[in-house]
Order: C-alpha cells, then structure tokens, then sequence
C-alpha cells in the first residue's frame, strides 16, 4: 500500500510540476512585438536632426510602456513620446546626432531586448551643411559667368535638341557642327534634311554658319 | 577743338571716312584695350595689302576730341569729367595699361544715356514730346535756349527719314522685309513699325554699313552681314518686335534690309554722309533737351495738384495723390511701367477707393503727364545699376537718389551762386531759398543759357527732395553719399594699385632671369614626365623620373602608408571586440587624415569633440593627451612586467626581462631615430618643394601674383595699426631725432597706404551692388536690371518615367526670377503679396507639392538683387541653389540614397563612394540613366566640380536636364566619340546615376 501510494505519488509530482510549468508559461505576460521603424533599419543618410518612429503590432499597455526604453549606441541623448494611438512613439534627439555614424538602437523591455536597428547617419553636419550651401553659392556663380558667356556665344543652345518623329538635331561639338540624325525610315531623305534645315534657321543659326553631319538611322 | 592734322597720315582717313560713333565704338576703343602694341588696325580694302596703325595716343585724342564735339563730355584738359579722361591719356604715354582703363571709362560714357540715345530718345518718346507740347501751356525756355526747338530740329529730319524710307524704292524693300503670310493687318503695323525704328536709328545702321572692319564698297554680303549684327542690337531694345530676329538668320532677308538702309539713306543724304552724320548729332542733342523740356519733379507736382483741384478735389488731397505720385514715379523706374500703371499704383499705395481712383485718372488723362512720369522713370532706370545699396532703398521709397548726391549745405553754396550772393545772405528756410531762386531764375530767363538751364532744372529737383526727406531717408541719403564718395574714393585707389600691379608686371616680363627661370620650369616639367629610371623591385620593375625623385618617394610611401592601413581595415572589418573596434576606428582616422599619425589624431579629436570643445582647444588636448598617455603606458607596462617576472622568476628572470626590454627599447629607438631622421628629410624638402612651387607660382601666375601683393598690403596695415600707437610719441620724436622722425614717417605712411587699401578692400564688400569685374568671363554676372515677372516654362517637357526627373520638372516650373535675374526664386504667393509695389504681379504655384517658398530670401534681394560674391558669402539658404534642385528632387519622389549635401563636390563625392558615379569619358546612352546627376565644372574656375543638375532624357545623340539658379531652367549635352562632350567653357565632369 505504502509502495502503491509512493508510486501514485511519484507518477503525478511531475504531472502537477509540468501543469504548474505550463501554467506560468501560458500565463507570463507577452512582450510587445515592433511592427516597423520609420525610417526602416539600415537606412542611410539619415538627417543629424532627425526623429523615428518606432511602431508596435498592438497597443501596448500603460503598464508595460513605463518598463519600455531605448538606448543608442554610440551613446546620445534619446527621449521617448509616445503617440496618442499607444501603438507608437517617436524617438527624438536633444543634440544633434554625430554625422556619418553607424546608430544602434536596441529597445528594451526590463532587461529583455525586444527590438534592434541601426542606421547610418547623414556624412554632413547641420552646420557643415549650412557652410556647404554658402560655397555652392560662390561656385553657381562662378558657374553661370561661363554658362551666359555660352549661351551668348551660341544663342541657338537652348532651342537643341531639336527632335520630330523624323528627325533628331544636336550640336556636336567635337566636330563643331549640328548633328542632324534621319528617324524617319520611309522619308525622302533630301526632304527630311530641308526640314532639318529650315529648322535650324528658325532657330537663328545662320546659313554661313551652318555645318552639319548627316546621319541615317535605317 | 584739337589739332587733328595727324590724320592725314593715314590712308584711310584721306580717303575720306570720318570719326563716327561707330568707328570710336568699334575700331578704336576695341584697339585700346588690346595690348598690340603697333597701335590699332585701321580698316583696310582687301586689295590693300599693307595694313596700318593708328597710334594710341592719336586715338585716344580723337576719342576725346569726338565726346566734347558731340557734348558727351563737359570741361576740358584742366576741369570737369573731361580732365580725368586727359589725365588719363597722359599716363598711358608713359604706361601702356592706362589705355585699357580709358578705352573702359569712354565704353561706360557711352554706355550713358546721351552716348546711345536709343535708350532714352526713343520712336515713341519722339512723338509723345510732340503731343505734350500741345497741351502744355508754355514749354519751359529761356531767351538763348529753347529746347522744343532743337527737338523740332530733330523731329523734322526724324519724319523727312520717315517720309522717305516709306515712299519709293525704300517702300517696296520695305514690303518685301515683312514675312509672307503675314496678314494684311500685321504687315502694315510692323512695316509701320520696322519703318519708324529704321529712320530713328539710321545714321547707327548706315555707319555700320560702310565703317565696319574690312568691310569696302563693293563687298555687299559683309556689309548686309554688320547692317544685321547692328539691327540686333537695336531690337535688344525693342521686345515687341523681338519675333522679326528669327528671319535675320536669312542672307536674303539681310540683303534686303542693307538695301533698305543703303538706299533710304542715299534718297535722305543724296550719298552725302555728312548729313547722316548731322542727323546723329542732332537726335544726341535731342536726347539731352528732352528732359528740360518736361517738368521738374516740383512742377510736376503743382501741374497734378491744380488739375486735381479743378476737378473738385480738395486741395490737400489733391497735394497729397501729386507727392505719392512723384513718388511711385522713382519707385517704379526698376522696371518699365507704363504712367497709368504708375497712376494706378500711386493711388492704391494711399488707399483711394477704386472709384476715386477713375476719378482721378480721368482727371489727369490727356494733360500730357504721362510722357513726363514715364520718360523720368526710363531716365533713372538707366543709372540704376551705378547706385549703391542705400540709393536703391532710397529709390524704393520713392526719393530719387540722384537727386540727394549734393548735401544741402553744397546746394545753398550753389543757390548763392545762381543768385550771385554770399552764402550767409540766403535764409536758412529751405523752401524760402526755393521760392527766391525761382524768382530770380524767372527774372533773368531771357539771357540764360542751356547749362545754366539745365543746371537751374537740376538744382530745383535737388533741393525739392531734399525738403521732403524724412529724419530717416535723410540719415540714408547721407549713408548714400558717403557710399558713393567711398566708391569713387575706392576706385580711384583701385586704378593705383592696378597701376602699380601692372608696372611691376612690365617690370618683371622684361627680367632676363625670370624668363630662363620660366625655361627651365618648363623642361624640367617636360621631362620629369618621360626621363625614368627603371630599377628591378620584389613585384618586377619600378619606374622611377630621375627629376623627380623626392615626389616619387614621397608618393611612394605615402601610397604604400594608405593601402596598408586600408587592407588592415579591412582585414578586421566584422571584428567587433574592444580592441578590434578601438584599431578599426584609429586606422579609418589615420586613413582620413592623410596617413599621419598628427592627421589622425586631428581626424578623431574633430570627429569626436569638435562639437564640444573649441577646436584650438581639442588640439592642445589632444596633443597632451598623446603624450602623457603614451608616457603613462610605457611606464605602466614597465612597472606591471617588472612585476610579472619578479612573480615568475625572481631577480634573474627579472634581470633578463629588463635585458629584453632593453633590447627592445634600443631597437625602438633606433628604428625611431631612423624614421624621425627621414621624417625630418622630408619635411626639409617638402619645405624647399613649397617654396619653390611658391616662387613659381607667384612668377608665373598674375592672379596669385595679386593676391600675395594684397596679402602684403593687409599686413602693411597690421604695422599702421601697430603705429597708430605710438603716433603721439612720434610727434616728440620730430623735435629730438631728425632721422627716427624719418624712419617712422615713412613706416606709418607705408602702414597708412596699406591700411587704406585693406578698408578700402573691406569697404568694397558691403557696398559694391554689382559684382566686381574679374575680366571678360564676368561680363556676363551683369545682368539686365529688369528682370521678368514671368514664370518661364522649364524648355523641355519630361519625357521619361523618371520619379526623380518628373520632380525637376515640376520644381523648376514653379521658380521665378531673383537673384541676378536667374531662376533661382520658388513660387511664394505670399511674399509677393506682401511686396506687391515691388513684384507687381502675384506668384502663382503650379506644383505645390514640390514647391519650397522658403528657400528665399527677400530681405536681402529687395536690397541687394545683383550681391556680389563677398555679399553673397553669408548666404547658406537664401535662394534655391542647383544642389537643392537635385536634393528635393531624389527625396521627393522617395529615393533617400543620396546624401544630404549643398555642395556639388560633396555630392559627387558621395555618387563616388556608392559606386554610382560614372566619367563624363564613360557615359553613354546606356550607362545614363534619367533622373541621374550630371555634374559640370567651368573651364576657368576651380578644377573641381561646381554646379549640378537633373538628368530628363538620354538617347544615343545626348541628353537634357533641368537645373535651377542658372539663366535659363533646362540645358542638353550631347555625346561624342569619347562620352559626353563637353560645353563651351563648361566641362561635363560626370554623371550620378539614382
């Protein structure tokens, strides 16, 4: 009797104890599962002033967003607002973040890793940025002295390419005359060049002035 | 008149071809500015063979002697603006340069409003003045000067030309000039049209036709061809004719109009060319009178304030609608505007109802103000672009700045003269000096004279303003004369320093040493580059240039430094340990900075701490940091092993350790020795190698050459700045020391000349409006004030399924003209509104989306529409730069690859590192893709990539591509037998595909 019950005993301590596992098991609180970022991890070029946000599958309860936080690597100032919805929060930086670094960001949960991304971010500064648009306004200066001396060297520039279904006029300026291109196969090739001709003077090219490369395309 | 008998020297002039504006304006000052120094080629038949010279300093008296002929130019050799220009023509005897800067000041005295009268005296203009005077009660004259006369003088000869030109052979040239399939309607207007603008303009096209450069009697074609080019340049005036350029392009068509002009001129003259000649003088002389006989700005207002009170309104109102007139009259002169727009705007900028407001124009119609609002506004468009930053925010307030050039105290001086009494005797009311002049000007009208007329007119507008000048405008019109007077005061140290630039540059072309020097640079350049020694190496052979050495070496170990660093880096690339990521983060540092250690430690200090520490700060950290850390760790190390062996063995090992160590440390520091010994070798040559490239550089490049010279000039001010302390002690010292007294003296007026160089270089960046001159290339940054209102069309329609190049589309659309009349200003329906006495017209928006009516900044363009590059300098988002185009258009339509960059190096750089970037050399039909980056350079410029646009459409003959804060919104480049080719001026550096 006393062998039957010690063994009745031994056969259900592991039942109870497998119940009792399962039971926390099923029972343990769910830890809540990151939908998506925005922008997606591993983005590039990503602005030294900017935010993310971070998205979640479900809302996530009051209760868990206190244990919830989120650390960069390398080290910078992150704070956390959450969206109205609680099914979201947005991460924004205090100070600017270091340009051209690899971000790392892990969200927690207590002490359990729920989510990580990385992201690079922009090569520039704001500030390298702001100086960057100052000598790009010296340099489209000096660009446009050469782009006006041009346009009024060849007045007919901005009037090219000149293109119909049956032909094609460009300037080549390798051979310094027009490249005028026949696209129409069934066309008379004598008539198609007069077209072409007469375009290139409506467009202020003078006749003396006028050479030109004949090309077929047929 | 000068002695000009020296022109019977040349054959051409006894041939009988005379001195025209024409010939000064296309033969000789063209001529001054060469540096030809056998004089200016004068025009030769092609039978003639040999080619002669006139001297510059002949050429430069007829110059002279033809402005004060033809009274461009008041004075003479010893006062007035003439004197400078003698002045001038004395120096350029004993130095060549000065010939240049005439040639230019006589070009901008043309370019004034009486040298092309064009501008000012136009076909319209001729005919209103006639209709004025009709309804004028009495034309302002004088008893030896009426100017309604010499305007008669010229308008019966204009309508002889007219009368002639449209009767005869001249008519039916004319009919065959306008364009078949015209109707009958439009032919006659632009026969009318082309007809009144030919005889206003025919002495200019007659002088083109027979004095142009090679051109001769029988040569019809070359003179069609000049009768053209000179008809071109008169429509540049005429926009509403504009479309009549495209059939210039025909020969016949140029025939035709040569003809037209040949024989109008023959039937007008009689082939007397004289006559034409006497045509031009007198339509000059029209051009000068025009404005005496309209109203001052005082007259003006009194003629508006009884027309408005006789028409019921009362008499401060009416005095107020005259002032806000006048006003809106100065405001308005920045662009062409007609008077009923002026009316309507002056009427709207005081609040009058709409009602009213027709009223009021009513009232004023046909009282013949609107040839005077008009022809005052075009007068003062034209010296616009000489006024600096304070007379344009003057003329924005509606003070004409030209009229508060002379402070009151000048004008009360000039008042006692008119009046012929002392200054103290005049009252100290203004108005009351006013109301005295004007009395006295009308008691004395039947003797006074044109100069005295004209400077009475301008004496009464003067002061006119003056005493409507708010506290404010007059604290602006002083900042307004200071300006100028700093302008001409820098202009004039300017012309000096260029002076002496341009002797020590004769000087040194003439230095036998300096040529040998230039030789001998260029051979060794040439063959630096193919004498090589080949010398057997572990990986084969190794070509070493024999003059060159030190460059190879230094090149060599370099290279060798960076690509071992580089493998390093990327041999523990996945290493993510402590110490693997401390050696990947210091190898990418070495590697950034230049493969030195000091570079390195400057690469992280300013990567890690620029943003918290100072820079000079991090430095001086950082260089302790290296050398205290690297003591404590030596000697850490040192104690910890010591310890170790005196563990593991006792005071043997420990011994043997220290033996070890020792050992180690020697060799260390041999082989650092060895190092440090080449390091300083280096360092050596790298220093004579500056130098040298220094001393080249300066010898051989003028511009470098300048701005060393500048750069000694600022530190000549440095020592003024220096002396002015001591400038008390130097008054003592004149008493005791005769010699110290010299000594100073002279380093403080050295220190003076240059400190008043450096202000005057510091100055010329605040208040200079147009950029300076910086040789032909820079012609072009001076663009036309008037700039269009209109949104143009980007050229070219998107023809691909580009995201990135439909985005461009849509961004350049919606950009307006602004900053030196370039597109460079996003649609801002706001601001426009806001400004609307300035834009006149609302911005619209096609594209909202992609609009961006931030990037602008209108402070500073209703200031500063043309900045130069100084102004233009602290400016990071004031207009929509080429880069933003590139960068709105790939993150717009969702591509986020690139990175954020401004600068076009920059951005190339990052195509570079992706990979994306392929050579203008490689770039083919099927490599481009649309909606990828093209990248230019000038050829003039950096040698470095500085500007960016938006590729549209690629085929196998080019591709375009919109691009922004340029002239015009889209351009194309066409591909070669070797890629892209380039552009006149502008090479095609590469191309950043998406």
């Amino acid at each position: 009797m006393k062998i039957l019950k010690r063994q009745t005993v031994l056969f259900f301590i592991p039942i109870v104890l497998g119940l009792i596992v399962a039971l926390i098991y099923f029972l343990r609180p769910t830890l809540p599962t990151i939908s998506s970022t925005n922008p997606a991890g591993d983005t590039v070029n990503f602005p030294t002033d900017g935010k993310i946000i971070v998205s979640f599958a479900d809302v996530v309860k009051n209760s868990f967003r206190r244990d919830l936080y989120v650390t960069v690597n390398p080290p910078s100032p992150v704070s956390l607002a959450w969206h109205e919805n609680g099914q979201s929060f947005v991460l924004n930086f205090p100070e600017e973040l270091l340009p051209d670094t690899y971000l790392t960001f892990t969200v927690y949960y207590k002490k359990d890793v729920i989510h990580s991304f990385g992201l690079t971010t922009n090569p520039y500064s704001l500030k390298e940025i702001e100086e960057q648009g100052k000598k790009q306004a010296q340099d489209d200066i000096t660009f446009n002295l050469s782009w006006n001396q041009m346009l009024a060297a060849t007045p007919w520039y901005n009037h090219l390419p000149i293109e119909t279904s049956e032909y094609r006029i460009v300037y080549d300026y390798e051979l310094q005359s027009f490249r005028i291109r026949l696209l129409d196969p069934s066309g008379e090739e004598s008539v198609l060049l007069e077209k072409a001709l007469s375009a290139l003077k409506a467009i202020g090219v003078q006749e003396d002035k006028l050479k030109y490369t004949l090309l077929v395309d047929r | 008149m000068a002695d000009l008998s020296f022109l019977n020297n040349y054959r051409y002039f006894r041939a009988g071809y005379p001195v025209t504006r024409v010939f000064i304006e296309n033969i000789i000052l063209p001529g001054l500015d060469s540096p030809d120094t056998r004089g200016i080629k004068l025009p030769q038949s092609l039978d003639e063979t040999t080619p002669e010279y006139l001297s510059k300093i002949e050429a430069a008296h007829l110059v002279l002697d033809w402005l004060i002929e033809n009274e461009n130019l008041k004075g003479d050799e010893n006062s007035g603006p003439a004197k400078s220009l003698y002045d001038l023509v004395k120096q350029a005897s004993t130095h060549s340069s000065s010939f240049s800067k005439f040639a230019i000041i006589v070009t901008t005295t043309y370019l004034s409003r009486v040298a092309k009268p064009g501008q000012v005296f136009t076909v319209s203009i001729a005919d209103r003045l006639a209709e004025y005077r009709k309804v004028a009660s009495s034309p302002p004259q004088t008893g030896a000067y009426n100017p309604a006369s010499i305007i008669d003088e010229y308008n019966s000869v204009y309508q002889e030309i007219l009368r002639l030109s449209q009767m005869g052979i001249p008519a039916n040239i004319a009919a065959s000039l306008i364009p078949a399939g015209a109707s009958q309607a439009s032919a006659n207007l632009t026969r009318k049209a082309l007809a009144k603008l030919i005889a206003t303009n025919l002495a200019r096209l007659e002088a083109a036709r027979l004095l142009q450069p090679g051109s001769k009697p029988e040569d019809l074609e070359l003179q069609a061809f000049y009768v053209t080019k000179e008809f071109e340049k008169i429509l540049d005036d005429h926009p509403d004719l504009d479309g009549y350029r495209n059939f210039l392009g025909d020969k016949d068509h140029q025939s035709k109009l040569r003809d037209y002009v040949a024989v109008t001129a023959q039937e007008f003259s009689g082939g007397n060319l004289e006559k034409i000649l006497t045509y031009e003088t007198q339509q000059i002389r029209a051009a000068g009178v025009a404005s005496d006989l309209l109203p001052t700005d005082l007259e003006l207002i009194q003629k508006i304030t009884s027309v408005l009170i006789k028409n019921n309104i009362s008499s401060g109102e009416s005095q107020e609608i005259a002032n806000a007139l006048v006003k809106q009259m100065v405001s308005s002169s920045v662009r062409p505007e007609s008077a009923t727009v002026i009316l309507e705007n002056a009427l709207r900028a005081i609040k009058i109802s709409p009602q009213n407001s027709s009223v009021i124009l009513q009232a004023l119609s046909g009282e013949g103000l609107d040839i005077a609002l008009e022809y005052r506004a075009r007068e003062l468009r034209l010296e616009i672009s000489s006024l600096p930053p304070s007379g344009r925010a003057l003329l924005l307030q509606g003070i004409n700045p030209l009229h508060v050039l002379k402070d009151f105290s000048t004008l009360k001086r000039e008042a006692g003269e008119l009046l012929g009494k002392n200054v103290s005797e005049l009252p100290d009311d203004g108005a009351e000096i006013l109301r005295e002049v004007s009395a006295a000007f009308e008691n004395k009208r039947a003797t006074l004279s044109a100069s005295e007329f004209g400077r009475y007119h301008s004496w009464v507008d003067s002061v006119h303003t003056h005493l409507s000048l708010t506290p404010r405008q007059n604290r602006i019109a002083r900042r307004s004369r200071t300006e100028q007077a700093l302008i001409s005061f820098t202009n004039r140290v300017n012309a000096a320093r260029d002076n002496l630039l341009d002797k020590w540059i004769d000087i040194s072309d003439t230095l036998t040493g300096r040529k040998l020097f230039n030789k001998l640079a260029d051979w060794v350049d040439t063959k630096a580059e193919t004498w090589l020694v080949a010398l057997p190496f572990t990986k084969g052979k190794v070509k070493i240039p024999i003059l060159r050495p030190l460059d190879w070496a230094v090149n060599t170990w370099h290279n060798f430094k960076l690509g071992k660093a580089s493998n390093w880096l990327s041999a523990l690339s996945g290493n993510n340990s402590p110490l693997g990521r401390f050696t990947r983060f210091s190898l990418s540092h070495y590697i950034k900075g230049e493969a030195s250690l000091n570079g390195m430690f400057f690469s992280a200090a300013r990567d890690i701490w620029s943003k918290r520490v100072i820079t000079p700060l991090v430095n001086w950290v950082s260089t302790k940091i290296t050398k205290g850390t690297f003591k404590y760790v030596t000697k850490s190390l040192a104690r910890t092993g010591t310890r170790f062996l005196l563990k593991l063995g006792g005071k043997a090992l420990a011994k043997f350790g220290a033996k070890i160590v020792t050992a180690l440390a020697a060799a260390g520091t041999f082989i650092g020795s060895i190092l440090s010994v080449a390091m300083l070798v280096s360092l050596v040559f790298d220093l004579v190698k500056l130098a040298f490239d220094l001393v080249k550089e300066f010898l051989t490049n003028v511009n470098f050459r300048k701005q060393i010279l500048k750069a000694f000039a600022i530190v000549g001010s440095v020592i003024a700045a220096l002396h002015s302390l001591p400038l008390i002690a130097i008054i003592g010292i004149i008493i005791g020391s005769v010699i110290q007294l010299i000594i100073l003296a002279s380093s403080v007026a050295f220190g003076l000349t240059a400190g008043l160089t450096l202000f005057y270089n510091v100055f010329k960046t605040s208040v200079l409006v147009a950029p300076e001159y910086e040789g032909p290339a820079s012609i072009g940054c001076f663009q036309p004030i008037e700039c269009t209102n209109e949104k143009a069309p980007p050229g070219i329609q998107p023809t691909t399924k580009s995201p990135i190049a439909e985005r461009a589309y849509r961004i350049v659309s919606d950009l307006y003209q602004g900053f030196w009349c370039y597109w460079n200003r996003p649609a801002n329906p706001a601001k426009t509104q806001q400004y609307i006495s300035f834009f006149k017209t609302v911005d619209t928006v096609l594209y909202a989306d992609s609009n961006h009516p931030d990037i602008f900044n209108y402070e500073t363009y209703l200031t500063t529409p043309n900045p130069t590059r100084e102004q233009i300098q602290s400016c990071g988002e004031c207009m929509y730069w080429c880069t933003y185009l590139v960068q709105h258009a790939f993150r717009e339509s969702g591509n986020n690859s690139l990175a954020n960059t401004l600068w076009s190096p920059s951005m190339q750089d990052d195509f570079e590192k992706r990979g994306k970037f392929i050579s203008a050399a490689s770039a083919r039909a099927d490599n481009v893709m649309p909606g990828a980056v093209i990248f230019f350079k000038t050829s003039g410029g950096p040698d470095r990539t500085n500007h960016v646009g938006v590729v549209n459409s690629v085929n196998e003959d080019g591709l375009t591509f919109y691009q922004s804060n340029a002239a015009t919104k889209s351009g194309n480049a066409t591909f070669g037998s070797n890629g892209l080719q380039d552009l006149p001026g502008i090479a095609i550096v590469g191309i950043g595909n998406p």
